[in-house]
């Protein structure tokens, strides 16, 4: 009688991927953590809103919708670049997934930097972080998705570099996707409760 | 004798009917959301292991040496590397270090 599990019997060896790779898993994770933090930024600007006889409080600067919205448009286009450059990646085509991510790169940038822009512009018109709920708020809210997005641009750099050497892996890309996916979807959802 | 009914934070209510609305249209959305992203995160993965399944699915009950993989052997280096895509877009285990 054989024993089960001798080894002289050929034993198939089937490698078991994961379902989602670590990295990917470790920015869900990341993300939910993240998301909830904006959730309450986002309840508390609602009930502080709600709290004030007149939004925006008197004296203080309205907040500059139309160049937002155009920002925000660019930032969306930085999004589908950015998914372009995946789709791309996954069909082989690493010269021209290069190109979409470039794109995005150079998207994600502008919005940041046109966001400076308005801010200096704000501060020079009197909106303060201290002196009304108002400012707080605005800096908290766009100041955090601020630097998440600064996050996510070296993110995307670094696969910019990698991605050029031929040496970015699918795990590591999917995982930086995923985030500067969540950087874009945020911003309308914030857009929509500080400025509007 | 009987107490009133107090909000838990009771500072966020107590203002105007707007501020009690807001106060708790934003518990539902902070009790909804995390179980919504959770929700969404299982969705995901389970998508995921299904496409890995299907993938995987037409390899199995094949004779080895069978058809379906010389097939899928003559298309890979056909369609891979001899028309100058990258090796790493089919493959997980690409070394990361080198660079």
């Amino acid at each position: 009688m054989m024993a089960v599990g001798s080894p002289d019997l050929p034993v198939a060896r089937e490698e078991r991927q994961p379902a989602v790779p670590n990295a990917v898993l470790a920015v869900l994770l990341f993300v939910g953590a993240e998301l909830m933090m904006f959730a309450a930024f986002i309840s508390a600007h609602a009930i502080g809103r709600a709290n004030m006889v007149e939004w925006p409080p008197p004296g203080q600067p309205v907040l500059p919708l139309e160049s937002t919205a155009f920002n925000t448009l660019v930032l969306l286009g930085s999004g589908v670049a950015m998914r372009y450059a995946g789709r791309l990646y996954d069909d082989g085509k690493v010269d021209t997934s290069f190109k979409a991510l470039l794109g995005s790169l150079a998207a994600g940038t502008f919005f940041v930097v046109f966001q400076g822009v308005e801010w200096a512009r704000l501060l020079a018109d009197g909106l303060s972080f201290r002196a009304t709920p108002y400012g707080g708020f605005f800096y908290l809210i766009v100041g955090a998705h601020a630097l998440h997005a600064l996050v996510g641009l070296g993110a995307v750099v670094w696969m910019v570099a990698r991605l050029g050497r031929n040496t970015l892996r699918r795990e590591a890309f999917q995982a930086g996707r995923l985030y500067w996916y969540f950087v874009v979807a945020l911003w309308p959802v914030l857009y929509w409760r500080v400025y509007l | 004798m009987i107490p009133a009914i107090e909000l838990a934070c009771s500072v966020c209510g107590a203002v105007s009917p707007a501020a009690r609305t807001a106060y708790a249209g934003t518990t539902v959305f902070l009790s909804l959301l995390p179980l919504t992203f959770i929700g969404l995160v299982v969705l995901y993965v389970r998508s995921e292991i299904l496409s890995q399944a299907s993938v995987k699915q037409p390899l199995r009950n094949q004779p080895i040496g069978g058809e379906y993989e010389r097939g899928a052997s003559a298309q890979h280096s056909a369609g891979g590397h001899a028309t100058g895509q990258a090796p790493f877009a089919e493959e997980q285990g690409t070394p990361e270090g080198s660079g």
